[in-house]
């Protein structure tokens, strides 16, 4: 069985550029929100075994929804991967501290991102 | 303290703060390499005194916190279409949408903003990002605070050249 992923950016660019990255991998299904509003809809209908996630975003960004994520039960332990430009220590810091498992600051290789992913799955 | 002309068309040099640039010079490079793979050359640094934009495409930033101001790349339409084709990996011969230029010079300006908001935390120049605006036109104008040096770097990828203007001054703090 293969991967599916959801993946979370405000720019379709990022989305299309994770999304041919992911093609290297063993995923089934891609699936892809414009914010963390878009991406908890989505969240409530399907399960995904990982989230790739921005944190600049307009409605609701990435650090709000990964804390809104971790506080229901059904999503709390789908794995997160921030994929952003903040990458700042403290900004590391506090998406970790809010429930994110890994962090990828942009710009990233395809490798960076697959590296990133397969230590976030134990892959 | 790197030395810039002064915009004015008399060849005048002026000094300028390389703490502020560089970070948007070195985040140009890298962004355009690691994402795209396109070697990128600085060609000039100067100030700005006019709002006229370089090319038809601009994505625009405001940027607020410790440092305010804002920073712009604009491109000839024909650089920011191979670009933007670069960064997708859209095979030649397929076509880049008008939504693919705009979506994909604001994410450039994203990352070339985080990238320099990295290297300038724990300076005054620390910023925040804002969400980019990107405007396709001609002769069009954006201005930037009067009392704030608007540096203009060119740079070089394809044989075509494109701009990149920050205008960005540290708040001034409240007695």
């Amino acid at each position: 069985m293969g991967l599916k992923v959801l993946i979370v950016d405000d720019s379709s660019t990022m989305r299309r550029i994770i999304a041919k990255t992911l093609k290297s991998l063993d995923v089934d299904e891609i699936l892809q929100a414009a914010d963390g509003v878009d991406a908890i809809m989505i969240l409530n209908d399907k399960k995904v075994d990982l989230v790739l996630s921005d944190w600049n975003m307009p409605r609701m960004n990435g650090l709000r929804m990964v804390k809104k994520l971790r506080e229901n039960p059904d999503t709390a332990s789908i794995p997160i991967i921030m994929v952003t430009t903040e990458a700042e220590r403290a900004s590391v810091v506090e998406a970790i501290k809010a429930g994110a498992n890994n962090y990828l600051a942009k710009p990233f290789t395809p490798d960076a991102l697959i590296k990133k992913i397969k230590e976030t799955l134990h892959l | 303290m790197e030395t810039a002309d002064d915009g004015r068309g008399r060849g005048n040099r002026v000094r300028l703060d390389v703490r502020l640039i560089n970070p948007f010079i070195s985040g140009t490079k890298e962004v355009f390499e690691v994402m795209a793979g396109l070697p990128v050359k600085r060609k000039s640094l100067s100030l700005k005194q006019d709002y006229k934009m370089f090319g038809e495409v601009s994505g625009i930033m405001g940027l607020a916190g410790d440092a305010v101001g804002s920073v712009v790349i604009s491109f000839p339409r024909q650089l920011a279409e191979s670009v933007v084709s670069k960064f997708l990996g859209i095979e030649e011969g397929e076509d880049v949408t008008e939504e693919d230029v705009r979506d994909g010079i604001g994410e450039i300006l994203n990352m070339i903003s985080g990238k320099a908001k990295t290297l300038l935390a724990n300076t005054e120049y620390h910023f925040r990002l804002s969400i980019p605006t990107v405007i396709i036109g001609q002769d069009y104008e954006i201005s930037h605070p009067k009392d704030t040096p608007c540096i203009v770097v060119v740079f070089e990828s394809m044989n075509l050249k494109f701009v990149l203007q920050v205008s960005l001054a540290p708040q001034k703090k409240q007695e």
